[in-house]
């Protein structure tokens, strides 16, 4: 069933966003001629200023697909779950925990989409195929000086970071979701009060985040400092490890409680009108 | 077994109390009338069944398990509202029921749509109100469910209309099904009834068969409920 729901989930929300990566990648071409024209010749003032304002847009329209991400992401859940719909789809005989993963999924992948799209616009924008290969190649230096040189510790490396990554954006989109459960349990004020719970959710994780980070990162220190001091070698592989476990860990926390709140809710407050 | 059971079933909202202690029983192949004034708890019995709101205590029992997956499987429900969304196209619709529903008929479906008219790449947000709430009803009455809850199916439609939704209804019903029809306009839904109950202010005050209230107390269930719960 989870299948099933992912393809619906995808159908409802595949009206907007498609459309919207092609018009950023369109314009990524665009501002890529603007800035050899630019580069090239002496343009008039006017036509300058308007393509400085273009390439504004652009900025714009990158920052754009994130935040059309994120209100395409609330309003499914608001009007699927918690509106109208919601007496269609909280009846369909399939567990509760499958439509939550469902949305979920669905709204990882647009966000991880719409990340790829962003860095394939500017790289288009931006880059020329020297410059291109020449920053890839420094990057990839650099990445093997952090790693000594080790190309698989480099992948062990890589593939932590992609997985803290997934994990913190489920993180983002459950603080939504468990925000707008709480919220809409309420009688009145069911949008001001999932505003207000986003904050106090958002807050509470920040706040511990803090907590957990000013502890452990005391104690890493300490750990790495002592071995300095013994004689060992500083150990940036080691540290990149343990900081990827403080934060996966602490993602990982923080979805499971956002998950909860918003399964409890759902399952024992809800409140269609 | 009962198709649908309630024991002890009470629901208070904060201080207000919509249901209080009803105890029920809906047997097979039945037509049951829910018939009470506005906020007489016909809504919230229904949203128990289908496992929308739980009870604060008491039960409710569906072939005698508790709301869930399960349940859900055997139940058609139609709201007061319309739940279908509206982005879709008639064709997304029918696919969207045929992968959830195991018992939806997408012939009777179709047959029912064709009937109406209605093309299958007409989108929902295109149609006007009424037709919107019969392509819903279509999907409800679509399934081989075991029990059908209508939530005020003909409320807010002009008289044309509810004659077809009543038509629907029973035409397309499983003769071993139940359904429950929660209502205040009585003299509408009269002659598909085969029992009522009577709900208000939570509590059951009547439950009999049609043919006893005409033979016993010589009324129409509308005059009877006039006489109960007047003003």
């Amino acid at each position: 069933m989870l299948r099933k729901l992912i393809k619906h989930e995808f159908r409802a929300t595949a009206r907007l966003l498609p459309l919207l990566f092609l018009i950023v990648l369109t314009m990524s071409v665009a501002v890529r001629f603007a800035l050899e024209l630019l580069n090239k010749a002496e343009l008039p003032f006017v036509l300058q200023l308007l393509l400085m304002l273009f390439m504004g847009l652009f900025a714009t329209a990158l920052v754009a697909v994130f935040v059309v991400c994120i209100v395409v992401m609330v309003s499914r859940f608001k009007r699927n779950l918690l509106g109208d719909e919601g007496y269609l789809t909280m009846t369909l005989p399939v567990k509760l925990s499958s439509i939550i993963w469902a949305k979920i999924i669905v709204s990882v992948i647009w966000i991880v989409l719409s990340a790829i799209v962003d860095l394939i616009a500017v790289f288009i924008a931006y880059f020329t195929n020297s410059s291109i290969v020449a920053s890839l190649g420094n990057l990839w230096d650099y990445l093997m000086r952090l790693s000594g040189g080790n190309a698989a510790v480099f992948i062990e490396g890589a593939v932590e970071l992609i997985v803290v990554g997934l994990i913190s954006v489920v993180a983002i989109c459950l603080n939504f979701y468990a925000a707008l459960s709480i919220g809409h349990g309420f009688a009145r004020g069911k949008m001001g009060f999932s505003v207000l719970f986003y904050f106090v959710l958002s807050t509470a994780a920040s706040v511990t985040r803090i907590i957990v980070l000013a502890v452990l990162g005391e104690s890493v220190f300490n750990v790495t400092g002592v071995m300095f001091l013994l004689g060992g070698i500083y150990d940036a592989i080691s540290e990149w490890r343990i900081q990827m476990a403080i934060y996966g860990g602490l993602a990982l926390v923080q979805s499971a409680v956002f998950y909860f709140l918003t399964w409890i809710n759902l399952k024992k407050r809800l409140n269609l009108e | 077994m009962a198709t649908l059971e309630c024991i002890g079933l009470t629901k208070r909202y904060g201080s207000t109390e919509a249901l209080d202690s009803v105890n029920l029983t809906i047997e097979p192949g039945k037509i049951t009338g829910l018939l009470g004034p506005n906020g007489s708890g016909k809504t919230t019995l229904i949203k128990l069944a289908n496992g929308l709101l739980t009870p604060t205590s008491g039960k409710v029992l569906i072939c005698g398990s508790a709301p869930g997956v399960e349940t859900k499987r055997i139940v058609s429900y139609l709201p007061e509202r319309l739940n279908i969304p509206t982005w879709m196209t008639v064709t997304q619709l029918l696919n969207y029921y045929q992968d959830f529903f195991p018992d939806f008929d997408l012939e009777r479906a179709r047959t029912m749509l064709s009937n109406l008219s209605i093309g299958e790449n007409m989108r929902i947000r295109a149609m006007s109100k009424g037709t919107r709430e019969k392509v819903q009803l279509i999907m409800v009455m679509s399934r081989r469910a075991k029990l059908y809850l209508l939530d005020e199916p003909i409320g807010g439609v002009d008289p044309a209309t509810r004659d077809y939704i009543l038509n629907t209804i029973i035409g397309n019903y499983d003769p071993e099904a139940s359904v429950v029809i929660s209502t205040h306009l009585i003299q509408d839904v009269e002659t598909v009834l085969d029992d009522v109950v009577f709900i208000n202010q939570g509590r059951i005050v009547l439950r009999s068969t049609v043919d006893d209230i005409r033979e016993k107390e010589g009324k129409s269930v509308d005059a009877l409920f006039r006489e109960v719960f007047r003003c």
